[in-house]
């Protein structure tokens, strides 16, 4: 099973953190999945694959009650993110499903019918969850060409997908404590999979302007308070796009 | 209920549904024997205080001996509650595989014929994943009858505190209200607890 922690709470407001299978066979990359409850409502961000649905479905499950789930946020169509959608359905039909409407008509390759999604426009949209707003937020190339982060103004706290990606050891921490040395794992993986150079620097202006205390991405380790704008200033002199011939061979 | 039977009858979503509220009401119970220990922990603490409550102290000691058992059952129903949860989404991924195999295997006679191996395998395996399934049912039902025993007794020595503490010379009120509040709480309980063996048994069959 993985791992539950709470990484902010006021009230009935909640963010959770699904993290570090140590069940999960590595041939499989680690995910995060991210659970924002407001009372017996949730919505699940990026909810994961088909292969870690039991884990996460069970992990879920011991925090709060997986029937308060009424959305899934997804961030992009790749299978790490979204493959387990038919999982949730069959346990929710009504559960509805927030993406690009780039991918509306993909993502049902994993399952859903038309009712399932609301798709996203280009320049985002507000996302309602009881009494929270959310904002679905443009992130387009980085590194799916339809991408958005989800952005929690209350909560201070913005879900990055996979920007801010790191692939480290299994019994690594759950955030960052030491910038310089965690980025290094997070270089490769930003040079190789974030596509544009130009998509980058817009997004880097747009998560300067908003106020971030937690930058939560799909894989790899949180990053706090000062890290935050660590992270955007370390990414905006980043050169993306790069593919280093002798990796992947 | 503690035979290898095969659950049948309900698809494995309407499972997962059913064990998602047996989960629900284990959390609940959970919760309600972790406040019965701390109580009978502070029955205790009140018979020292009130010095010439020997009998009472001797209830509120085995009465927090019985509660530790409890707490200790219910982390037990926790794990095998995780457990159970897991191994019924575990199913319901595999049947959905078995699902779009199976309507693959409709499309074409020659389809049907190239997956006949592999259905016939897949079924195989969901019907070890079911007995599995079966299996945790069975311990935790097991597990749950231990705990309502262990309410039961729990329930009784409630009583006999309340009669001891009337016995009391110092403090009666404290100890008649404290024993009075155990025995309250186990009341509310055993309900539950009850209740849930009722949900296990209708997902099991
Ligand atoms: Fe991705
Ligand atoms: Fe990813």
């Amino acid at each position: 099973m993985k791992v539950a922690q709470t990484i902010f709470q006021s009230g009935d407001h909640r963010w959770l953190a699904i993290t570090r299978d140590p069940a999960r066979p590595d041939y499989v990359i680690d995910t995060n999945e991210y659970l924002v409850t407001d009372g017996t409502q949730a919505l699940m961000c990026d909810p994961g694959g088909l292969e870690i649905f039991p884990s996460v479905f069970s992990t879920v499950s011991n925090e709060c009650n997986p029937n308060g789930i009424t959305a899934l946020f997804s961030s992009h169509q790749d299978p790490d993110v979204i493959s387990s959608l038919a999982l949730w359905l069959e346990f929710n039909p009504t559960i509805r499903c927030y993406t690009s409407w780039l991918w509306a008509s993909f993502i049902p390759h994993f399952g859903g019918t038309r009712e399932t999604f609301v798709p996203i426009p280009d320049q985002g949209m507000p996302i309602v969850l009881g009494a929270l707003k959310l904002q679905a937020v443009p992130a387009h190339y980085l590194h799916s060409s339809g991408n958005f982060h989800l952005y929690d103004p209350a909560a201070r706290l913005l879900f990055s997908g996979d920007v801010g990606a790191a692939l480290l050891p299994i019994d690594a921490g759950l955030f960052v404590t030491d910038f310089a040395q965690h980025i290094r794992h997070a270089e490769g993986f930003h040079r190789r999979w974030m596509g544009s150079n130009e998509a980058k620097r817009d997004w880097c202006e747009r998560a300067a302007g908003l106020d971030i205390d937690l930058l939560c991405p799909q894989h790899g380790a949180i990053y706090c308070g000062q890290d935050v704008q660590r992270f955007i200033n370390w990414f905006d002199e980043l050169e993306v796009g790069v593919v280093d011939r002798k990796a992947g061979t | 209920m503690e035979t290898d039977d095969v659950p049948s009858g309900s698809s494995p979503a309407a499972m997962l549904e059913q064990v998602v509220l047996v989960n629900e009401d284990i959390k609940q119970v959970v919760r309600n024997a972790f406040r019965i220990n701390l109580m009978a922990l502070n029955a205790i603490l009140m018979a020292r205080r009130a010095g010439s409550a020997a009998g009472f102290g001797i209830v509120a000691r085995e009465m927090r001996e019985l509660s530790e058992a409890l707490v200790h059952s219910m982390r037990t129903l926790r794990a095998l509650s995780d457990e159970l949860l897991y191994a019924v989404t575990y199913v319901m991924r595999h049947a959905r595989i078995e699902h779009v195999l199976a309507r693959a295997a409709t499309q074409s006679t020659r389809a049907q014929g190239n997956l006949r191996e592999v259905l016939r395998a897949t079924a195989a395996r969901r019907i070890d994943l079911e007995r599995h399934v079966a299996g945790q049912c069975a311990a935790l039902a097991t597990d749950l009858r231990s705990a309502v025993g262990i309410s039961r007794v729990a329930d009784s020595l409630a009583h006999m505190a309340k009669i001891e503490a009337s016995w009391a010379s110092d403090h009666r009120a404290g100890l008649d209200t404290v024993s009075e509040e155990l025995a309250s709480s186990l009341r509310g309980i055993l309900p539950l607890l009850q209740a849930l063996s009722t949900k296990l048994e209708a997902i099991h069959r």
